[in-house]
């Protein structure tokens, strides 16, 4: 995947000295450089080594796909590896390297909830990446880490700002770019699966025209024209499992890059749950309003944005499962969640994937329409 | 009978029966089958809603029915690698062949061992057959005497009213592997 990266995407600053606000920061800094130098690598690299590169290495390492802005990733990879082409866009010397190995380092503590967020900590953190930053000519990284460091200090100062909320707006962004994610990668599944039928059925009939093949050189030998004809129809066969394969692979490359994406914003999503932040958020600000749904009969078109809680609503099990644990809602709700499953099944008979927001209002897709089902009566 | 299965790391819970017409393995028209259902989760994102077909002609399989939003490698289970439950006399079986991945992530059936299935396990593999109703680990023709190409295949046997021990190979020999990153 070629990495987009906004030029008005900007940093959450921390609008007061509050831990989670300042997490957020970290969090937030991270992945900016994870974008920034991903689209670093690939600018300078897909033209020697193509558009494929990433795909490609990590293919001769006999590894799944990478994906080009995982923080984790961009640092490792230069790191780890003395041979990989990431070093030929970086700078060189020894100091650089504990550079990253620090920042690598930093990264994994505050991603597996171990890190200080204390303003000076967040200090400490952005400082760093800021001279990576420098280091590597990251222009928008350079941009937003010298603005967080003056926020720091000012707030360190008793200066006050406004938008308490923006660190919670950035979660439920997250939060929203898995549930988009996770509905892409799904829709792709079933190209995918189509594509591999497809590949199937066509190694099945290399493998017919190969037992044809040589079914008829036993009886007639070398020299037939008949054997001659089906050598062609055996290798045009074999053409067209090489073509679909190819397909197949570079669907499939896709889809586990999504999916790579998809895991890093759980992880981090995770991570926030982990340590409190997103508590210690929303008890500062809960800004976001419910819509009347009073009048809303289900069925109907939605309107509002759809929920980030995700449920799978299963035909054939005729319940209700969360898509992203896969435990049954009747596990800790009982015959409420069978009953709610049932009630759903007539609204939506082929089931599927239903969205539920804070306010436990509950949406699924109809063709292009994302329509209410109706009010979930217990708290998921 | 118990309802919900642990195989290693995965999760086995019994849903249900339900009456249905369906295509056996071997092709040809839908024909009436009773679908035992069951929910096989575990980490990694695996939910696989799976079957287990009993076919109005005597054909058995357990099948994925519905992958959800289970990433790969695990969402090929879809419309690859169904279990085929064969008769024995009063008894069924079927074989241990287990998904493994290949170059590529691509995964398919491979010929395995005890002592390999048992790894991905993490404890004793007769201990745990057992204690499902189903017989050792032994070869085909072991098993029943088989003197042809396939005799060298594992294979287990178990009562053929047991419905849960075919839903536990499967997901002993599907998921499991792929989940242990096992490899060809």
């Amino acid at each position: 995947m070629t990495p987009n990266i906004a030029v008005n995407r900007s940093l959450n600053l921390p609008s007061s000295l509050n831990e989670g606000q300042f997490r957020v920061l970290i969090f937030d800094a991270f992945i900016l450089l994870g974008e920034e130098l991903g689209a670093h690598y690939h600018a300078k690299l897909e033209p020697i080594l193509g558009k494929n590169w990433v795909s490609e290495l990590a293919r001769q390492r006999n590894l799944p796909p990478y994906n080009l802005t995982d923080p984790d990733w961009v640092l490792k990879e230069p790191l780890r590896n003395p041979t990989s082409p990431t070093r030929l866009t970086l700078p060189k010397g020894q100091g650089f390297y504990n550079q990253i190995n620090l920042l690598a380092r930093a990264r994994n503590a505050y991603f597996h909830n171990q890190g200080n967020a204390s303003a000076d900590a967040a200090q400490q953190v952005i400082q760093l990446l800021l001279e990576f930053s420098l280091s590597v000519q990251l222009l928008l990284c350079t941009r937003e880490y010298a603005g967080a460091i003056q926020r720091i200090k000012k707030l360190l100062l008793g200066e006050e700002f406004g938008g308490a909320e923006q660190g919670l707006e950035r979660i439920v962004i997250l939060e929203q770019q898995v549930a988009n994610l996770e509905e892409i990668a799904n829709q792709s599944k079933l190209e995918i699966q189509q594509r591999e039928q497809a590949l199937e059925n066509a190694l099945d009939d290399v493998a017919v025209r190969e037992e044809a093949l040589r079914e008829l050189r036993e009886k007639v030998g070398d020299r037939d024209q008949a054997i001659a004809a089906a050598r062609i129809e055996q290798e045009l066969a074999a053409k067209l499992v090489t073509e679909l394969r190819s397909e197949y692979e570079t669907n499939l490359a896709e889809l586990l890059d999504k999916e790579n994406m998809e895991r890093q914003y759980k992880d981090l999503l995770k991570s926030l749950v982990m340590s409190k932040t997103v508590e210690s958020l929303r008890s500062v600000s809960s800004t976001k309003k419910s819509i009347d749904t009073a009048a809303l009969r289900p069925g109907s078109v939605w309107y509002g944005e759809k929920g980030s809680h995700r449920l799978t609503l299963s035909v054939n099990f005729r319940e209700l499962y969360d898509t992203k644990t896969g435990t049954l809602l009747r596990e800790n709700h009982g015959e409420r969640a069978t009953n709610l499953a049932l009630k759903w099944l007539e609204i939506k008979p082929q089931g599927g994937r239903v969205f539920v927001d804070d306010f436990g209002n509950a949406t699924a897709y109809r063709g292009e329409d994302l329509i209410f089902m109706g009010v979930m009566d217990f708290q998921l | 009978m118990t309802s919900e299965v642990l195989v290693g790391a995965i999760k086995i819970v019994y849903m249900g029966a339900v009456e249905i017409k369906a295509t056996p393995i071997r092709g040809g028209e839908p024909i009436a089958a009773i679908q035992h259902l069951s929910f096989v989760t575990g980490p990694d994102g695996i939910a696989l809603e799976t079957a287990y077909l009993i076919f109005s002609n005597g054909d058995r399989d357990v099948r994925v029915i519905e992958t959800g939003d289970t990433p790969s490698p695990y969402s090929r289970l879809g419309h690859g690698g169904r279990l085929g439950v064969y008769p024995l006399g009063k008894m069924h079986y079927c074989e241990t062949r287990a998904m493994k991945l290949g170059d590529k992530n691509w995964s398919n059936l491979h010929r395995t061992t005890a002592r390999e299935i048992e790894g991905w396990l993490g404890s004793n593999l007769n201990g745990f057959l057992s204690s499902l109703g189903l017989s050792k680990v032994i070869t085909r023709e072991e098993l029943f005497g088989d003197e042809g190409r396939r005799r060298h295949e594992l294979a287990t046997s178990f009562e053929s009213t047991n419905f849960m021990a075919p839903f536990a190979i499967f997901a002993l020999t599907r998921p499991l592997p792929l989940l242990k990153g096992a490899r060809r």
